[in-house]
């Protein structure tokens, strides 16, 4: 059984992957406003959309969210296997 | 909870009889979950739309009148939360723990309840006098979602209504539940939210807020939100709080500084626990027709190309619908005028120019962009009512970075090719003050539908017929760099800092529907023809008043031709003659009048303006005039708009001036390179 890597960032994570959210690297205000959109530690998450460069798409809680780039890398997730 | 009820009760007993028939309701929900239609539907012509005070944010309050029971409406900002994070979320935070509505209706998107259901809980914790008005139960039903609003109703402990607002269904029944819950009659009782881990944490809170300094608030909410680190929360206590509590608050919050992780987990564990009672969803997600299109439309090759090609047949569209019905307006002025001078014949000289040359032609030339302007949002209101605006945000993302903006912000700019004025009115939907200021500074150099009616005269004056189009194209090419190059210099030089986070939900797909697009098309409508209505007429008569006098005197010797001859020195380093830079003086009052100005200047109506254009002036000089009416200056409505919005002298300066500085330069540019190569 391959293990998938620990933790990485969103933003790395290709289309089709699911991952839980784990942590989210930033202020106050950023966590505040990913858990008004949804993303708070724990939660699933579905990559629809990602390529090298520019926004990407997510599904969260059965909907989906564009998230700019930056603001993908700083959330921490851990990838599920398959 | 507790200290909320009694809080009702209190007011029920002071204010007696009238509590009876007037209830105070607020409508809050996530932005476009339907709020505004539910608002309509409940209010219908009996509104009052204003602004907050002190706040560039819309408020809008009505009445309604159900069973001799009169319900007072306002529909609070749409937020995802209450947090001080923006204005938006401040106003409907402060308005239901300030003004204590007798009902806050919650408005919730069923096909995207879990997260919607977030807005419930924050509002939960500030009252329970609330209704949930479950709209898009049709949606829900697309995404496979089962919702059982009974069930949920028990789980929640508060009243639950199903609504299809687009359709008007269930509305009867949202106010009964309404009236029900403002009479007393039936009072929620709201499942309290477990706060699990963050419970010893806020027991220390709530004790180190000393709570009699702090009246109006209950305890348990200024701990949540002192926990949430509420900037607004901790401004207020350290105004009221000694040393000692502020510090002990400051201890605990270094303690547990996963504050806002923990809570906002807690809320949305109260969630699940209420939508597993309440729905039931597939396991696998169905795969929509939104998953379909979105793989094309958001594709990272074909998004790009298939936007321009969308944005290129709306203004297509638009011009071409619109041309043949403006060149009915524009005849029907032309006879109107006609008529009125042989009809005033008899009269005196003076009023038969001035309605015949002066305030017809003026109002006429107004009235033949408003098809232009009607159709062009109608477009637009399509693409934002079916879902494809927040797509295209999303594709022009990485090219709005250019300016250190995000998506969003391309938004507000499309909006301005129609009108700067509604245009420079949607930076609102723009979260950070930085953003805002750089997208209404920008504004004025996108050529609007009126502008580029200018510019469209000039080529089919000066250009052969098979050049039209591609000049046209050079010409929104030429203004989009320049929007751009400001962009980069502005952020630079002018509001350094970071971009603010992109973040943005993607709504299912739906077909437009023809309420949406009457309110979306209409106000936006509503305020050029204000503009047109007002300014507009007033400058045209101006105009014609200062051509026209001192009585007698040529129009050289006129009060316009000796302005004309004071400015020509500056329109001649660029080639223009005192005409034109007349032409481009008042048309600071309003781009339209630029045209009728050379009308009169050139002593023709407009269909004669094009052949006394052509013998006067060199197609060099008139593509001069059109580049640099292009990006000239915010007209005298956009200056207005822009200093209320910004709320700044500073900046309305700044755009008024640059875009002169810059036209300018390009028109010289422009006019030296061109008689350099001969033309």
């Amino acid at each position: 059984m391959v293990t998938p890597p620990a933790q990485t960032s969103l933003a790395l994570l290709a289309a089709g992957q699911v991952a839980i959210v784990r942590s989210i690297q930033g202020g106050w205000g950023i966590v505040r406003r990913l858990a008004a959109l949804g993303i708070v530690p724990g939660t699933p998450v579905t990559v629809l959309s990602n390529s090298p460069f520019g926004p990407m798409i997510v599904e969260v809680r059965g909907s989906r969210l564009a998230l700019g780039r930056r603001e993908a890398t700083r959330i921490i997730v851990a990838p599920k296997a398959g | 909870m507790h200290g909320d009820r009694t809080a009702a009760s209190n007011r029920v007993a002071a204010s007696g009889a009238a509590k009876q028939t007037v209830l105070r309701v607020a409508l809050a929900g996530n932005p476009n979950v339907g709020k505004s239609t539910l608002f309509n539907i409940l209010t219908g012509l009996h509104q009052h739309v204003g602004n907050w005070p002190g706040k560039t944010v819309e408020k809008k309050e009505g009445r309604c009148r159900v069973d001799g029971c009169t319900m007072e409406c306002v529909d609070l900002p749409g937020t995802h939360s209450l947090t001080a994070h923006s204005a938006e979320e401040l106003i409907a935070r402060d308005y239901i723990v300030k003004e204590r509505p007798d009902v806050v209706v919650v408005i919730v998107d069923a096909s995207d309840i879990e997260r919607n259901f977030y807005l419930v809980a924050q509002v939960l914790e500030l009252t329970n006098r609330v209704v949930i008005a479950l709209n898009m139960m049709d949606l829900a039903a697309v995404k496979g979602y089962r919702i059982f609003p009974k069930q949920l109703e028990q789980a929640l402990g508060v009243p639950v209504v199903p609504l299809v607002a687009r359709r008007a269904e269930g509305v009867r029944s949202l106010l009964e539940a309404i009236i029900a819950v403002g009479a007393d009659s039936v009072v929620p009782r709201p499942t309290p939210i477990d706060y699990l881990r963050a419970k010893p944490v806020l027991a220390a809170l709530r004790e180190a807020l000393d709570n009699d300094r702090l009246p109006g608030y209950s305890p348990e909410w200024l701990a949540l939100k002192v926990l949430e680190g509420d900037e607004e929360i901790e401004r207020l206590t350290h105004q009221v709080l000694d040393a000692s509590h502020i510090e002990r608050i400051h201890s605990l919050l270094r303690e547990h500084e996963h504050g806002p992780a923990v809570l906002a987990d807690a809320r949305y564990a109260w969630i699940g626990e209420i939508l597993r009672a309440g729905m039931e969803q597939p396991a696998r997600s169905v795969i929509t027709a939104t998953d379909r299109i979105d793989h094309v439309v958001t594709h990272r090759f074909l998004g790009l190309p298939l936007l321009l090609a969308v944005f290129a047949a709306v203004f297509w569209l638009t011009f071409h619908i619109s041309g043949p019905l403006s060149g009915w307006i524009d005849q029907g002025t032309t006879a109107l005028s006609g008529a009125t001078a042989r009809w005033l014949a008899p009269g005196p000289d003076w009023l038969s120019a001035l309605l015949a040359d002066g305030v017809i032609p003026g109002v006429g030339g107004v009235l033949t962009f408003f098809p232009v302007i009607v159709i062009f949002f109608i477009f637009l209101g399509v693409l934002e009512d079916t879902g494809y605006m927040a797509r295209a945000a999303f594709v022009m993302d990485r090219i709005m970075h250019a300016l250190g903006l995000h998506g969003k912000a391309f938004l507000s700019l499309m909006v301005a090719y129609g009108c700067n004025v509604p245009g420079v009115m949607a930076a609102r939907i723009l979260e950070s003050e930085r953003d805002r200021v750089l997208v209404t500074l920008v504004n004025p150099l996108i050529p609007c539908a009126v502008r580029i009616g200018v510019a469209a005269f000039f080529v089919g004056a000066f250009f052969a017929p098979a050049l039209r189009t591609p000049v046209m194209v050079a010409l929104y090419a030429l203004s989009l760099l320049m929007v751009i190059l400001a962009g980069f210099v502005l952020r630079h030089l002018v509001l350094p800092g970071d971009r603010s986070p992109f973040m943005m939900e993607l709504p299912l797909y739906r077909t437009p529907n023809l309420r949406n697009l009457s309110m979306y098309a209409g106000w936006r409508v509503l305020a050029f023809l204000k503009k047109a209505g007002t300014v507009i007429v007033a400058i045209s008569v101006l105009i014609w008043l200062l051509s026209y006098f001192p009585v007698g005197a040529d129009l050289p010797d006129s009060y316009l031709g000796r302005l004309g001859g004071a400015i020509e020195p500056a329109g001649r380093l660029i080639g223009l003659d005192w005409r034109m830079s007349v032409a481009l003086v008042t048309g600071f009052a309003a781009k339209e009048t630029s045209l009728a100005t050379l009308g009169v200047l050139y002593h023709t109506d407009e269909h004669g303006l094009v052949a006394a254009l052509q013998q006067a002036v060199s197609p060099l000089v008139a593509l001069v005039f059109v580049v640099v009416q292009l990006l000239y200056i915010p007209c005298l409505a956009t200056v207005a708009v822009i200093r209320s919005e910004t709320n700044s002298w500073k900046w309305t300066a700044l755009a008024v001036l640059y875009p002169i500085i810059l036209a300018g330069g390009l028109g010289a540019l422009v006019f030296h390179i061109g008689r350099a190569l001969g033309f």
